[in-house]
């Protein structure tokens, strides 16, 4: 059986890729928790524009895959559901964007 | 997809976000608006009780802020912790604001000094304390909007600069006795802010859901 050779414009390194995360709205939710140390729910539905069901449901994939951490904080009685990457998050993230990365700068113009 | 990659960019979209409510504005133009208070109040009560009005004026205004970020935004906004990066850039803001509060204190020291014994080689002796308010407020602030990404300080630091000298001007040469230079640069930075708040209060309503 003949083996694909990889090199330049080989796009194999493509379905190596995290598809947890290349959906883009998990991308934009984990490049946020990526870049700050944790954030509420309600500042990532602002920030990202996602609505509150949409972005629940990605979370709970994230969260399922162990990439994000959810913390429920209580703040005198108000209930606060605060949002952080976990070390494999961080770990699974970084080796995405490095694999992507790759393909895109492999690509012939 | 370059875009989202771009941490760096991703970050500051993140920290400039708490920026927008307009809160900034406000208090950085009512703390202006509380030396042209001052002025006016100098003129009918004692240098004490101006000192102390404008002391509980600040107070005032600082607990607005905070009552304003902690029940307003914050439910509004959602919070955030920033990582180690921002937290420094933060912390090197805070340093310069203590220097600038310090070199504040020495130029009020001078302008007391040369305002009530000018040298000769002063004629116009309130241009050293004028000077040093300026360019303090410039550097300060400019140091600030480039620290924090909050770019609307560079223009505040100009606003906080000429403020100074123009009230002093329009009194020596205008005649004008009311601190109108204070109360005009103050108003547009409270102006500003008034419009980002009410934009904020527009754009994001309290969430329906639970936080």
């Amino acid at each position: 059986m003949a083996t694909a050779q990889t090199g330049k414009g080989d796009l194999h390194p493509l379905a190596d890729i995290d598809r947890v995360i290349h959906a883009p709205a998990r991308l934009m939710v984990l490049t946020y928790l990526y870049v700050v140390e944790s954030a509420e729910f309600v500042f990532l539905m602002r920030l990202t524009g996602l609505t509150w069901g949409n972005l629940s449901s990605h979370l709970s994939k994230l969260e399922e895959a162990g990439y994000v951490a959810i913390d429920k904080e209580f703040r005198g009685k108000k209930p606060h559901t605060m949002l952080r990457l976990t070390d494999e998050g961080r770990a699974a993230f970084r080796e995405y964007r490095q694999r992507l990365k790759q393909v895109l700068d492999d690509l012939p113009d | 997809m370059s875009s989202i990659l771009n941490l760096k960019e991703a970050e500051r979209k993140a920290f400039r976000s708490t920026f927008q409510d307009g809160l900034w504005d406000i208090y950085l133009g009512l703390l202006l608006l509380n030396w042209g208070i001052g002025l006016l109040l100098s003129k009918d009560v004692s240098e004490l009780w101006t000192m102390v009005a404008m002391l509980a004026l600040a107070l005032l205004d600082m607990l607005a802020f905070w009552a304003g970020k902690k029940f307003i935004t914050a439910p509004r906004m959602g919070l955030v912790r920033f990582g180690p990066a921002r937290k420094a850039k933060v912390k090197k803001v805070g340093v310069l604001l203590s220097l600038s509060v310090l070199v504040g204190v020495i130029m009020l020291v001078i302008g007391l000094a040369v305002g009530r014994h000018p040298p000769e080689w002063a004629s116009y002796g309130w241009i050293v304390p004028a000077g040093v308010f300026g360019v303090n407020a410039i550097v300060v602030f400019g140091l600030g909007a480039y620290f924090l990404d909050f770019y609307r300080a560079y223009g505040y630091g100009w606003l906080y600069a000429l403020a100074f000298p123009a009230n002093i001007m329009l009194d020596e040469y205008a005649g004008i006795t009311f601190p109108l230079a204070y109360f005009f640069s103050a108003g547009i930075m409270v102006l500003i802010g008034v419009v980002f708040f009410l934009r904020f209060l527009r754009d994001y309503p309290l969430p329906a859901g639970e936080a």
